[in-house]
């Protein structure tokens, strides 16, 4: 600063402003699709839209993209799937024996994994009868569950699937009607509908970004044991967490004498980092940010250096916290689902706590061990989550 | 420049280079690890995306790569100031280089972007379709009971379908919106087996006939031939050659166009503008008239005396702002950055034009 006061207020401010386009950065579709579906807090949400006022293309952008989310359901409800779910058993034994060879193995248990993958090959989504009521009983539905799949189940002649849960009889009748879920909600009844159905747990916008943007920036097919992955999170990953101070899991590395976890923001800022820790957990002291994809990585000291999981190609451990009034819906629509297990995993799956749904999913098919169907629910939501539906 | 203290969330691989003693050693190690760890990261990003390649497939991204390289010159730099310390800085690279692929995109070719955004939108949002991530980096997309299958179609076989595939009416289907989602039912109807994202959206365009044409270069006041790739809009009225040495008038419009900020943008720009040593370059603006402080306190929707306790402890770090305004920190330094770069885009300050925002 060596002119007169404005020589040096008007460099300042050129030097400023040039730095501020020469580092611009690009809207990414991603931060336009947030937008759209609602997904940013009313900073980032102010932040677009001062772009937004001076981009006309990202305004045409922003007019598409609502335009498609308002077609988007009732495109959904008024035509049957795209294709029609092939019969399991034809394309899965492949890609099972594939998976078996595979050595990943830090996101799941082997023997939960082994379960789902045996659980695709025998249920198929339910669908209607389609034969007029005086062919019924004497000709084979194909398209409904195999007798197989529901031997277990106590004997209820209505239901075509039926399941135990909490002690009640719960499923679908012959003509696709929900059974046993009295006295529920009828938006409740109408996804649990859905998900006995189609053998899918509602898809959660909210999770969406933390399950479908892992391994965005990394090759996330690769397997983790190519890097020797004994070492590997553990938990949360591809889910959205309802505490704002979850708790981080991940698996020992041998000789480790420290580990360090580090979360940061979808701009890659950190917001939460551990001091040194020597268990295999650990909690943050202040809430995490909500509304934000974040991931996290843990650091083993050793004697030999510092090793970090994941990283690349490792696709990147995400998650999402859910804000409070978040919470607090889950909480009533837990209450509304009267305790059903199958009810709430219904409910966790629709706010993206992945976690709890696959939590309350393991109490059906324990209640259930004979019936492919809680085994196929869950590996569905395995596939979605990790892309696999055997986790690995 | 001050080289960081606490370099503890920084990357590894910034950490010399943030820590260096002299600007002249830390230029020596960031290209240092440009060119060893960054490059390669850019290059494999930007030559795998489809804003680089023409109709052909053939690979057209050298002026991509060296524009990402430039601007991550520069925001990596700002490490060594102020910045938010990069954690993962691989990541933060191949993000910049997607960013601005996509970007380029839009530029150069801004009716097939749209196509591709309202694609990818309609197969991340659709109950029955899904768009996932190859091991190569690029997107496939079909349904989503296919999202296990590892291999994709190859473009002869999606390009059997070019002609063929009925585009669906757009009464029938409700809206234009609800047209494009019925042909991207019925791409994946027709091809049966999971597709590249770009091929769909070539497909798709083709059947819409969506194409842009060429970009006929426009001369300009001064003689030159320019491409004008930026969108419109985007490259708001610049200066005029006199303002520019019209120091008055150069700094009235940049009060002008504060004025317009939001709120908290105004507040997270002026109360932190710092000159290269950290000294206050607010104070400026009333000794030389550009604005009073009670224009200024107006500006930032504070009483006058308000404003005057905050006076002696300008410029005001990024916590301090925050609790003015209740948000995070993060958010102040996103606040400010956005103030910043809408000054420069509405004062026709333009990447990698030089210093004073000359075109």
């Amino acid at each position: 600063m060596t002119g007169t006061p404005r020589e040096d207020l008007a460099r300042f401010l050129r030097d400023d402003l040039q730095q501020a386009a020469d580092g611009r950065e690009d809207v990414a579709y991603e931060q336009v699709e947030a937008y759209v579906d609602g997904m940013l807090d009313d900073v980032d949400r102010e932040i677009f839209e001062t772009r937004l006022a001076d981009d006309p293309g990202l305004r045409a952008m922003v007019d598409d993209l609502r335009a498609l989310r308002t077609a988007l359901p009732a495109a959904a409800a008024a035509h049957a799937p795209v294709v029609a779910f092939e019969p399991r058993a034809a394309v899965a034994p492949g890609k099972a024996a594939d998976r078996s060879t595979s050595s990943r193995r830090w996101l799941l248990p082997a023997g939960l994994a082994a379960a789902a993958a045996v659980a695709l090959l025998l249920w198929r989504p339910w669908t209607p009868a389609p034969a007029p009521p005086s062919q019924a009983h004497d000709q084979p539905r194909p398209s409904t569950p195999p007798a197989s799949a529901t031997p277990a189940a106590p004997a209820s002649p209505a239901l075509a699937l039926a399941l135990r849960d909490r002690g009640r009889t719960v499923g679908l009748t012959s003509d696709g009607t929900l059974a046993g879920f009295d006295g529920f909600g009828s938006a409740l009844q109408a996804r649990l509908t859905e998900t006995l159905r189609q053998g899918r747990l509602p898809a959660s916008p909210r999770a969406a970004e933390a399950v479908a943007r892992a391994g965005e920036l990394m090759s996330g097919q690769q397997l983790a044991s190519e890097s020797g992955a004994s070492f590997a999170p553990v938990s949360p990953m591809a889910t959205a967490v309802s505490s704002a101070t979850p708790a981080f899991q991940w698996t020992a590395l041998r000789g480790a004498t420290a580990y360090r976890v580090r979360v940061v923001d979808d701009r890659l800022v950190t917001v939460a980092v551990s001091d040194p820790v020597t268990t295999l957990t650990w909690r943050p002291a202040a809430p995490l940010p909500t509304r934000r994809v974040l991931s996290w990585q843990v650091e083993a000291t050793t004697p030999d250096g510092a090793r970090t999981t994941p990283a690349p190609p490792l696709p990147e451990a995400r998650f999402t916290v859910l804000t409070p009034s978040e919470r607090a819906t889950v909480s009533e629509a837990l209450t509304t689902a009267g305790g059903s297990d199958l009810a709430s995993a219904v409910v966790y799956a629709e706010a993206g706590l992945y976690d709890d749904a696959n939590r309350a999913l393991s109490r059906v098919m324990d209640a259930n061990p004979a019936s492919a169907v809680p085994g196929a629910l869950k590996a569905d939501l395995l596939r979605r989550r990790f892309g696999r539906a055997d986790g690995r | 420049m001050d080289s960081r203290e606490d370099t503890r969330t920084l990357d590894p691989l910034l950490v010399p280079f943030v820590s260096a003693a002299s600007d002249d050693d830390a230029r020596s190690l960031l290209s240092d690890v440009m060119s060893r760890d960054l490059v390669p990261i850019v290059r494999q990003v930007v030559r795998g995306h489809a804003a680089t390649r023409d109709v052909d497939g053939a690979a057209d991204g050298e002026d991509v790569e060296h524009s990402v390289l430039l601007r991550l010159t520069h925001q990596l730099w700002r490490q060594r100031g102020d910045d938010e310390p990069i954690a993962n800085v691989a990541a933060y690279v191949a993000r910049t280089a997607s960013n601005a692929c996509y970007e380029q995109l839009r530029e150069r070719r801004p009716q097939r972007a749209r196509l591709h955004a309202r694609l990818r939108y309609v197969f991340r949002h659709h109950a029955t379709l899904a768009l996932w991530e190859r091991k190569d980096g690029g997107w496939a997309c079909g349904d989503r009971g296919w999202r296990d299958r590892e291999t994709v179609l190859g473009w002869p076989a999606v390009a059997e379908w070019r002609g063929r595939i009925a585009v669906p009416d757009a009464v029938e289907s409700g809206s234009e919106a609800g047209r494009l989602v019925r042909l991207t039912e019925a791409i994946v109807r027709a091809l049966g087996a999971p597709a590249r994202l770009e091929d769909v959206v070539t497909l798709a365009a083709d059947a819409l006939g969506v194409a842009d044409g060429p970009i006929a270069p426009e001369l300009t006041a001064s003689g030159e031939l320019v491409t004008p790739f930026a969108p419109d809009g985007l490259r708001a009225p610049g200066p005029l050659a006199d303002e520019l040495f019209d120091q008055q008038r150069f700094l009235a419009r940049v009060w002008s166009e504060i004025g317009g900020l939001p709120v908290r943008q105004r507040v997270a720009l002026l109360l932190n503008l710092a000159g290269p040593s950290s000294q206050d370059m607010l104070s400026l603006m009333p000794a030389t008239g550009i604005a009073s402080w009670a224009q200024i306190a107006a500006a930032l929707e504070m009483d006058a005396d308000r404003l005057q306790a905050l006076v002696p402890g300008l410029p005001h770090d990024d916590h301090t702002i925050a609790g003015l305004l209740q948000v995070t920190r993060r958010q102040v330094i996103n606040l400010r950055k956005c103030a910043r770069e809408r000054l420069a885009r509405r004062l026709g300050f333009e990447r990698g034009a030089r210093p004073g925002g000359g075109r």
